[in-house]
């Protein structure tokens, strides 16, 4: 049975009013393998954000997949802070390796270029895995269900 | 199970600290550094396949000073 291990991934924080003493943001992200059918594979970093809906790319991935925008369904979607973003959906291929390989009806948005980073959420990806935040050891466990 | 001991990840983003924010980069992960970056994502990869790396990391540099609420 699939079932691996990824660390989190340490990211400095800067000094702030709120935070005068910076700190360290611990994230839960792996690299994946996105592609559509026919297609090549683009590879990114990936965050298990359990508050997604769903699973959503930067909608330059798409681009960068070849993708018709014009052609494929829509919808609107919002996140913390955000103004609601128009989303593009279609079925992809997501590879995380180690055996934890998967297909979802994904997302493409633009509110996700500033950070070049796509999202695994529930529908797509918590459906399909049993997920372990293993934070004080600063690891993550996937697991099929 | 896998564990990925080291994490290519972690390794990714400390290269990219200093990089212009809101460049895009391309990561090899065999060759351990940032082989392109630039504000166009889809020139980037290409000249980091040109340098040799088939299957680059495409990521975008952010702005440290901004926390991440998904």
């Amino acid at each position: 049975m699939a079932r691996a291990a990824y660390p989190y991934i340490p990211v400095p924080l800067p000094v702030s009013e709120a935070f005068p003493q910076g700190g360290t943001a611990h994230r839960p992200i792996a690299f994946a393998d996105i592609s559509v059918a026919g297609g090549v594979p683009e590879r990114l970093a990936v965050v298990l954000d359990t508050g997604a809906d769903g699973c959503l790319f930067p909608l330059k991935l798409a681009r960068l997949l070849h993708l018709d925008i014009e052609r494929m369904p829509r919808a609107t979607n919002r996140g913390v802070g955000s103004q609601s973003n128009l989303t593009y959906y279609t079925d992809v291929a997501i590879d995380l390796g180690n055996g934890i390989a998967f297909t979802a009806y994904a997302g493409f948005t633009e509110g996700l270029d500033a950070m070049g980073l796509g999202l695994l959420g529930q529908a797509g990806f918590f459906e399909q895995y049993n997920v372990e935040f293993r934070h004080s050891e600063r690891l993550f466990t996937v697991e099929l269900a | 199970m896998d564990t990925v001991a080291v994490s290519p990840v972690a390794e990714m983003y400390a290269l990219m600290e200093g990089l212009p924010i809101g460049s895009w980069t391309a990561f090899s992960e065999k060759q351990h550094k940032i082989l392109a970056y630039g504000p166009d994502a889809q020139a980037v990869l290409d000249e980091a396949r040109e340098l040799g790396e088939p299957r680059p990391v495409i990521a975008r540099v952010m702005d440290p000073s901004v926390g991440l609420f998904l």
